[in-house]
């Protein structure tokens, strides 16, 4: 099923949404989750709650590409649960991770922190654009997906010192066009 | 010491939060094309062609018979499906040379963190050393295949400053040792200069090299008239032992010191008690199957005193044959070194090794008098130095065997620090101070990516 008709069930308020968005992805993401979490029942709660933001948010989001959509939510939730799973057993808080990810998803909170990593990513968009495809995608698997450099020389064809060469780089430029922005100091 | 961890892991991630979704598809699409390992052998199958071609327009320039280069060509295929194992293995180091290792084996390492006598740990293919320059100790990296030396830590625009960065202590502090367990990095540090008088403190904590995220393992507590504080750590199978002294009445005649053993695992951030510390004994490193202690010697010229137990603190032992300080460890051989592993240059020295598996004593004797010596990932680095003055490096197997020379130099002063793959890290001493790398492969210095003690170069 194409990713347009997902969405449009989605704005139906459609439940076979949900399912459809498994049948297509649900395989990816767990990839993506296992990336950051080494326990399935971690890895599994998360696509849960992936489904639940998908559900509560579209509408009235409507995504232009819901694949990118979907992978920023699910990495968003991997990446907060594996650091908020210890803040939870040490202080006996309960963190109810899907919703504080909602919440900033919701971008209800901290405009002044949301700014700047808006500010970040438009330099960092405009040295990817720059940048040869062959690189973007190695920084993206790297830093996006969270990649191992075996798995990224598997993809890419890369030897690891080229891909290690092309994340460095880019890095160095990175930061030169951060401090240009002012950005950082 | 603040941690400021969320923020700027924050600024981070937040950029990363921002990319245009086009980007992340494009990369998304090659994750789906290309599975991770089925193209293992992709990248010897496009060199094994062109190797091939290359040969095949050779024999056909050098008016080879053309039965000849159709025979390698029609060899090809067969060559082409049989490419990929063996080439595509990653390079590793070499491991250890015994072709059955026993049951029993060391930590990969040193036994005993001596300040400023390790020698970092490996980490994809990165040393991670503890760097102490610029009134600061930090944790930093360095890539031999890029030559690029960055902070440890995960963050584009780390300031290298204790302010902000995790793996980053003021100077009074100090990083005292770092372990490595899968992508967590396991450092201590002291965090009161007065530690000695067991007033001070220490810190262990964990930081996570993919995520950034970091925890407080155990720190200084005191209630009362009692301290207690964490002292030693080491990783072996996943897991991290750390020993935590309880010092009651610190700095009086009435001091009463007692030391737990722990174990934490950094992927469930469980910390689980094990046993008491044999009494007036230190922890100077482990085994898979024991604790290895020594008793403080009442001279240096004293044989050292090893005990160990078993994991449930029981089975206490002296270990008559394991009788000096083991400073550097490999699989199942422990190697001595002199404390401040410096310099070993005695007339007609012999580098005593002990082999767990056999629980015997054997010497290395190379034949020269040896300058330093640093034991990495299954081999030996030995200096020496001629009559001429100049400084030859030669590699061994883990029992001092099939020795040959890597490197030698008439015009600067060096002993290895650290091997990483196929580079190995150098130490030039005198006026040139600092670092150069040696690929291993070509025997050469393949380049000056200087580490310098970062008066000048560094811009941090």
């Amino acid at each position: 099923m194409k990713d347009e008709r997902i969405v449009e069930m989605f704005w139906e308020r459609d439940e076979n949404a949900i399912r459809e968005t498994e049948k297509k992805y649900g395989d990816f993401c767990h990839y993506l989750a296992e990336n950051y979490l080494s326990s399935r029942e971690d890895r599994e709660e998360c696509i849960n709650d992936t489904m639940l933001a998908l559900w509560n948010n579209i509408p009235p989001e409507k995504p232009k590409s819901f694949f990118a959509y979907l992978s920023g939510i699910i990495r968003k939730i991997s990446l907060e649960r594996s650091r908020s799973n210890n803040a939870w057993k040490r202080g006996g808080q309960v963190h109810f991770v899907s919703e504080e990810i909602l919440m900033m998803l919701d971008d209800g909170s901290d405009l002044a922190a949301d700014y700047e990593s808006k500010r970040a990513g438009d330099v960092l968009n405009k040295l990817l654009d720059r940048s040869s495809e062959g690189d973007r995608t190695v920084f993206i698997m790297r830093f996006w997906f969270n990649e191992s450099y075996a798995n990224i020389c598997a993809r890419t064809g890369f030897s690891e010192g080229k891909a290690k060469m092309a994340v460095s780089r880019m890095r160095a430029k990175l930061k030169e066009m951060l401090r240009e922005e002012g950005i950082i100091v | 010491m603040k941690k400021k961890t969320e923020n700027m892991d924050k600024r981070l991630l937040g950029a990363l939060d921002h990319i245009d979704d086009r980007f992340v598809e494009e990369a998304a699409n090659k994750i789906k094309e290309r599975p991770a390992g089925a193209y293992a052998g992709g990248i010897n199958k496009r060199k094994a062609f062109r190797q091939m071609a290359v040969l095949a327009a050779c024999m056909f320039l050098l008016g080879a018979a053309l039965p000849l280069a159709a025979n390698l060509i029609g060899r090809l295929p067969g060559m082409l499906a049989g490419a990929g194992s063996s080439e595509a293995e990653p390079t590793q180091p070499p491991k250890p040379d015994d072709p059955a290792l026993s049951e029993e084996y060391f930590t990969a390492g040193a036994i005993s963190h001596i300040s400023g006598a390790w020698n970092g740990i490996d980490y994809e293919g990165n040393w991670i050393y503890v760097d102490r320059s610029h009134n600061r100790s930090r944790i930093l990296k360095y890539d031999p295949e890029t030559k690029e030396i960055s902070s440890a830590c995960i963050d584009f625009a780390c300031t290298y400053s204790y302010n902000d960065c995790e793996l980053c202590v003021p100077a009074l502090w100090d990083i005292n040792y770092i372990e490595i367990i899968g992508d967590w990095l396991l450092y201590g540090y002291t965090t009161d200069a007065s530690i000695a008088t067991d007033k001070g403190g220490s810190t262990l904590s964990v930081y996570n090299m993919k995520t950034g995220e970091s925890r407080v393992v155990s720190e200084k507590t005191v209630e009362g008239n009692t301290v207690t504080y964490p002292v030693e750590c080491y990783a072996i199978d996943g897991k991290a032992y750390f020993s935590v002294s309880k010092v009651e009445n610190p700095g009086t005649t009435d001091k009463v010191r007692t030391e737990y053993i722990y174990s934490y695992d950094p992927e469930t951030d469980e910390t689980v008690y094990m046993f008491e510390k044999p009494e007036n004994m230190a922890l100077i490193g482990i085994t898979n199957k024991r604790f290895i202690f020594t008793v403080p010697r009442q001279s240096l010229s004293a044989p050292a005193n090893i005990w160990t137990t078993d994991y449930t603190g029981g089975n206490l032992k002296k270990e008559d044959v394991l009788d000096f300080d083991t400073v550097m460890v490999c699989g199942t051989y422990a190697y001595e070194a002199n404390p401040e592993m410096i310099d070993y240059a005695k007339a007609g020295y012999n580098l005593r090794v002990y082999d767990v598996k056999t629980n015997t004593v054997f010497k290395i004797d190379l034949g020269f008098e040896v300058d330093h010596c640093l034991v990495d990932s299954g081999r030996l680095f030995f200096t020496t130095i001629t009559n001429d003055r100049t400084v030859q490096l030669y590699e061994t197997d883990l029992r001092g065997e099939n020795k040959k020379l890597v490197f030698e130099s008439r015009d600067m002063s060096f002993y290895p620090v650290r091997g990483v793959g196929d580079h190995l890290v150098i130490k030039v001493q005198g006026s040139a101070s600092g670092y150069l790398t040696i690929d291993l492969s070509l025997g050469v210095i393949t380049d000056i990516p200087v580490l310098k003690a970062w008066p000048d170069s560094a811009p941090w």
